[in-house]
């Protein structure tokens, strides 16, 4: 056992002197993902979106049309920032990218109001910026209803009416889990684990990899032995300390600077952690095993770990993807990881409904390293898969 | 213009053969439009299951629920009796919230006062949130609707006036530009835009970075030509990406259903800034990756942040204005701003005029970083792991100035070809221009045309005069007259520090010219249109003389220049002379360990030329497993040293069969065995010693470090000198354990050509680095029989090792005895142009008891697919 123990110490050695002589090696295992989370941090550093520019087409000239451009500039998501007569122009700062939407105030719209008429007053917003125009899109119609309710209560005032409520059916809405309806938590705690993963997957590949590479694939089975398994351990374990403090560094930055609420099991979450640092860096070693060849596994992983955001259902969610979109989202460990830190964290599940996902992972964790491991026991002695471009 | 057609077709070459950079630059524009959008194809979150808790189970309530359903965004799940196992569903059901209607729901309505139900959406998932909320509000509102005009109508209002006092501003929101508020066409046209640009990235930074791992990096720049280099590759991508933003902002946003409303001049001239911002940046970044996967790791990680500033996924006013202004730096920033407002508004280029703008002006700002990059880091050879070469341009010239020539056959230097350079090395070498090739016409050529005027030298001891005017029509004449075949002269070449093996079937002495002191005959060279360069002072060393009728002899350099396309046909377009020849080469000991830089070099085994020792003989080839590079650079260290090395003693051995051949790639230390071996080999002389000592009668003799320091270049000193030695020998590859199974030739015979007493086999085969670059068959004729001699339409070089009989018109017979000077009848060349016409030439074995045998070797992609595979080519990967 001692002399395995020496031969692994020997393999562990040599990785951290390989890190220390790789500029790429050592700045993504720690570094790199570090700093790319707080650039996303910082993009999303407004977490509500508010104060969005809009613009006001003016075609009555009323006090009821100054009213309504009162109550879109007194609203909190949007910002009137121009008020003009003719709708083309408004069409051309919405193509210029100035605006947002647009409400158009049609000529006559107090007359009809006083008259007891039917009004309509339409709002325009610029669909190709979804979470933008659906906000401003919101706010005009609440805007609307709130100057039609003033003008209703009013009425029904003058008429003597006053116990019959305006709306006899009203909805309580409350937002479950996310009361303040934060944009940023809920991108953020997919984003960086998208990120983290890149990296994992990338920086397996390339630890494996460049011994194939360069051919010193017998040197370091040597340095450890000339067993894969202690030879691999040793060297992945670097990888799988870094990571695992990387992972609790983002795991501290969402919860103590985006400041998600943790509402579960923080050691479920960290255990979570540290299966998604071993899935990644296993589905890595795998890539470099079926292709044993570094620019290849390369592509693959980026390719896997590349589109991840899109399919882990957190912009679009699972349950309306195509079967395919489906399956490959539950392919990737970080979807499951994902579920468990909104579960652990913003939802405050019990810690039991964590397991499934916790079980996944081990198995994401296990299986493609054991694969290629039993791979790479042939891949590494024999020369004919070395050196290859 | 040159340089600029240079680059780009340089380009193109680096492209075309590293499948890296086209699986990035084509397939990955293809996978990932196909695999990036599937998510989002569904477009709109429909059918959002929910629970029911209908506490009331009223008319009314059942009313409301039946809405629920009725409502497309919503689907009903399940339904529960209480919040609790509303809450319980909500989790195992996974369902996106919760309808609550309260007991007594209808009674309150009835009575007139405000009615509540309660609606709980799971804002974890923002778009379903969205969704839940937006079905429920819509529903209810229908149900409050319905409920407020029937309580009016019960008053006596009319049922028109009813619905107009209920909301006397009715308010209609409309989307734009996406209709139906699609996901897919939100955000996947942004993304396709960001592919572009990250796969022009990823491509460049691939391409280099190959480069740089196989050091296949051109000349140095100049920083004069920068520019142009840079615009000539910059030219290259444009090309490639008109056709991938084509596809993308054509066919594929049609074929997604994305709004197209942008018009066609408009989207062209947008899309040019952004291309050229995107490859200046991507040649600019590209000078600082020094391995092929590099660029792709550094995109992948950063396409995401990318992304997000762009402004689509989150609005530019909220990002802070620090990382506004760094995220003006990239060209997807205002590319996608841009492209959006164009494709789905229908903006116009005034309406996108500061997008545009200031895309050209990332362009311009770059163009500049990417020459000066790009000339930083092509200004020195690049040293990297996998061991960079002196680029062939460095390498001395084999050639020196013909004597024999008044006027230089080259008359503008030695040209590179394609096949200077092997593999990686090719596509850095440019195609001479056709008119550089062919020598001058001499202002008197008229007069001297009918005067073939004999040169004042001798070959050896030959008797017989040389004329190199008019070499175009004699070579002509001579072939005519010998059949479509020409009959060399023999070409002997002596080298010093080595011992002659006595299986060139010389007479003993004279195989010593000069004496035992002197140079010795070491060599034969058989169909060469180069010199050999030995400096020992012998008229046309090395070079093949072909007989005229009229009794003198022509030199082939001056008839391969003069009659290319009689001689060598259109491969000398590529090749700038033959491309190669055939040689014996006869040690009495083994050579030392060495290898060539860039020519890789094949052995025929024949057993009809090792008559005299035919012992049990090994060709050293690699180095085993367990010698390092440390232990390389010590023997490195060694031999400058002086101190006898060894470095063979750690090699694997082959051990030579006759009958067989083997193939020696380029960078592969090798010590062939002490037997004769017939070599066809590329038209260059290029060789490195890694042993110090080599046997002599004497003992082992020390060889001096100028064998070690060939092809290195000026100014390397000291541990960078050494480390360079260590770096060119691909140790990989040398420590194969397989390196002598890859590359035996096993003999392959010719079953189609091989009938009526005639019997041909493949020697040499296979494709280094994937070129044709030479190959060499052995045939034997039956005693008595004939046949007629086929071959591909190429330049074929004949030697005949035992019998007697006819080729063509010419007489055949191999002697034993040879002496110095004399003529022989067992060595011919077939013309490029008389195999063309005829197809094969006759060839009789006039001996009744022996076999007629000879080898024939052939250049540069003379067989194509018609060649057998060798054993490197096919073996599992």
């Amino acid at each position: 056992v001692s002399a395995y123990a020496t031969a692994w110490w020997r393999g562990f050695r040599r990785e951290w002197k390989r890190i220390a002589a790789s500029r790429f090696l050592f700045w993504a295992s720690g570094p790199a993902p570090v700093v790319l989370f707080l650039l996303l941090v910082a993009i999303f550093q407004q977490q509500v979106l508010r104060e969005l520019p809009v613009a006001l087409v003016d075609q009555d000239q009323s006090a009821l049309s100054d009213q309504l451009a009162r109550m879109l500039d007194a609203t909190t998501g949007l910002d009137l920032r121009y008020r003009l007569t003719d709708t083309t122009d408004a069409e051309q700062l919405v193509r210029e990218g100035r605006i947002y939407g647009y409400v158009v105030v049609p000529r006559g719209l107090e007359t009809q109001v006083l008259r007891g008429e039917q009004a309509n007053v339409a709002g325009f917003h610029n669909a190709a910026f979804l979470s933008a125009g659906g906000i401003v899109s919101r706010e005009f119609r609440t805007v609307v209803a709130t100057l039609s309710y003033g003008i209703k209560q009013q009425r029904l005032t003058r008429l003597g009416v006053t116990a019959v409520p305006l709306e006899p059916v009203r909805v309580q809405s409350s937002a479950l889990y996310n009361p303040q309806l934060n944009y940023a938590y809920f991108l953020l705690v997919a984003m960086l684990p998208a990120m983290l993963q890149i990296f994992i997957a990338l920086v397996a590949v390339e630890a494996v990899g460049t011994e194939l590479r360069w051919g010193t694939a017998l040197e370091w089975l040597q340095t450890s032995g000339n067993r894969v398994v202690v030879a691999l351990s040793a060297k992945l374990a670097p990888y799988l300390l870094l990571y695992l403090t990387t992972a609790m560094v983002m795991v501290t930055i969402l919860f103590l600077l985006v400041e998600v609420p943790l509402r579960g099991n923080l050691l479920a979450i960290a255990l979570g952690s540290l299966l998604l640092v071993a899935s990644y860096i296993g589905i890595g070693v795998l890539f470099v095993a079926l292709s044993a060849n570094l620019r290849m596994a390369t592509s693959f992983a980026a390719f896997y770990t590349g589109p991840a955001l899109a399919y882990m259902g957190i912009s679009f969610p699972q349950m309306a993807m195509p079967t395919f979109g489906q399956l490959w989202g539950n392919m990737l460990p970080v979807t499951h990881y994902m579920r468990l830190l909104i579960g652990q964290g913003i939802r405050g599940e019990d810690v039991a409904s964590a397991l499934p996902q916790l079980a996944l992972l081990l198995v994401f964790a296990t299986l493609p390293l054991g694969l290629a491991t039993l791979r790479l026991r042939r891949l590494a002695r024999d020369s004919r898969y070395w050196g290859r471009t | 213009v040159s340089t600029l057609w240079q680059a780009f077709r340089d380009e193109f070459f680096s492209v075309a053969r590293n499948p890296g950079a086209l699986l990035v630059l084509l397939g990955a524009i293809v996978l990932y439009a196909l695999f990036y959008p599937v998510p989002y194809s569904p477009q709109v979150l429909k059918h959002v299951p929910v629970i029911v808790a209908d506490l009331d189970h009223s008319e009314l309530s059942r009313t409301l629920v039946r809405m629920v359903d009725a409502n497309e965004l919503l689907r009903i799940q399940g339904r529960a009796t209480s919040l609790a196992e509303a809450e319980q569903q909500m989790k195992s059901l996974q369902a996106g919230g919760i309808l609550l209607i309260p007991s007594g729901f209808e009674q309150t309505v009835l009575r007139g006062e405000q009615a509540y139900v309660a609606a709980y959406a799971d804002a974890s998932y923002l778009l379903v949130y969205r969704q839940v909320l937006t079905g429920l509000l819509t529903a209810s509102g229908t149900l409050s609707a319905g409920v407020e005009v029937q309580r009016m109508v019960a008053r006596g209002v009319p049922a028109e006036t009813a619905m107009v006092s209920r909301a006397p501003i009715n308010f209609s929101g409309r989307p734009l530009f996406n209709a139906v508020e699609g996901y897919s066409t939100f955000v996947v046209p942004s993304v396709l835009l960001l592919i572009l640009q990250q796969t022009v990235l990823i491509g460049t930074g691939l391409v280099e970075g190959s480069r740089r791992e196989l050091a296949t990096a051109a000349k140095a720049f100049g920083l004069s030509t920068t520019p142009l280099i840079v615009l000539g590759r910059a030219f290259f991508y444009l090309l490639v990406y008109w056709l991938n933003a084509w596809f993308y902002l054509g066919p594929l946003s049609r074929w997604y259903g994305f709004p197209a409303e942008g018009q066609p001049p408009v989207v062209f001239f947008f899309t040019q800034p952004f291309l050229l911002s995107a490859i200046f940046l991507g040649l600019a970044g590209a000078a600082a990756f020094r391995h092929r996967q590099r660029s792709m790791q550094v995109f992948a990680v950063t396409s995401l942040p990318m992304l997000l500033v762009a402004g689509v996924v989150w609005p530019t006013e909220l990002i802070p204005s620090w990382i506004r202004t760094i995220s003006h730096a990239v060209p997807s920033t205002p590319a996608i701003a841009g492209f959006l407002r164009i494709n789905m508004m229908g903006a116009n280029l005034d309406e996108v005029a500061p997008e545009y703008l200031h895309l050209w002006l990332l362009a311009l700002a770059y163009f500049p970083v990417a020459c000066l990059a790009q000339w930083l880091a092509n200004r020195n050879p690049i040293t990297n792991p996998e061991g960079p070469l002196p680029r062939p341009a460095d390498a001395p010239s084999p050639q020196s100035p013909s004597p024999l020539s008044k006027q230089p056959a080259h008359p503008h230097g030695r040209h590179h070809s394609i096949f200077d350079t092997v593999g990686d090395f090719s596509a850095d070498f440019p195609l001479p221009a056709v008119q550089d090739l062919r020598p001058e016409p001499t202002a008197s050529s008229g007069e001297l045309s009918n005067m073939r005027t004999p040169l004042k030298v001798k070959l050896y001891r030959s008797e017989l005069p040389i004329v190199d005017q008019e070499a175009a029509s004699s070579v002509q004449e001579a072939a005519d007259a010998g059949g479509g075949v020409l009959r060399c002269f023999p070409s002997f070449v002596g080298r010093k520090f080595c011992l002659p093996g006595k299986n060139l079937e010389l007479v003993d002495e004279d195989y010593f010219p000069e004496g035992r002191e002197g140079w010795a005959i070491d060599e034969r060279w058989n169909g060469s249109a180069i010199l050999a360069d030995t400096g020992n002072g012998i008229h046309g060393e090395g070079l093949c003389h072909f007989h005229h009728p009229d009794g003198y002899l022509i030199p082939m350099d001056a008839a391969v220049h003069s009659a290319p396309d009689f001689i060598v046909g259109p491969m000398y377009r590529t090749l700038n002379g033959t491309g190669f020849y055939n040689k014996e080469f006869d040690n009495l000991y083994p050579l030392g360990h060495h290898m060539h830089p860039f020519k890789p070099e094949a052995y025929n085994f024949n057993a009809w030329r090792n008559k005299r020792y035919r012992n049990d003989c090994h060709t050293s080839v690699g180095l085993m497993e367990y010698f390092t590079e440390e232990m390389l650079a010590d023997s490195i260290r060694d031999f400058i040293a002086g101190r006898n090395n060894q470095i063979r003693s750690h090699a694997r051995n082959l051990a030579v069969r006759m009958g067989t051949g083997f193939l020696t790639p380029t960078r592969i230390l090798h010590g062939p065995a002490a037997v004769n071996t017939e070599e066809p080999q590329r038209d260059r002389d290029d060789f490195r010693f890694y042993q110090s000592h080599v046997l002599a009668p004497e003992g082992e003799v020390f060889l001096g470090p100028e064998l070690l320091f060939r092809h290195l270049p000026e100014g390397l000193e000291g541990e960078d000198r050494v480390q360079r030695l260590v770096n060119d020998i691909n140790m990989p590859a040398n420590k194969d354990p397989f390196i002598v199974e890859k590359h035996l030739l096993l003999p392959v015979v010719d079953e189609e050509a091989s009938q009526g007493g005639f019997h041909d086999e493949w020697r040499v085969y296979g494709r280094p680095n994937g070129d044709e670059l030479f190959s060499l068959r052995q045939f034997e004729l039956a005693p008595g029989a004939e046949t007629i001699l086929t071959g591909p339409a190429s330049l074929c070089i004949l030697h005949f090792c035992h019998g007697t009989g006819k080729i063509g018109n010419h007489h055949v017979e191999v002697k034993s005895g040879i002496r110095l000077g004399e003529e022989l009848h067992d060595e011919f060349v077939i013309p490029y142009a008389a195999q063309k016409a005829q197809g094969g030439v006759k060839l009789v074995n006039t001996s009744q008891t022996e076999p007629l045998v000879g080898t024939r070797c052939w250049g540069p992609e003379a067989w194509g697919h018609k060649m057998p595979k060798a054993p490197f080519e096919t073996w599992p990967r």
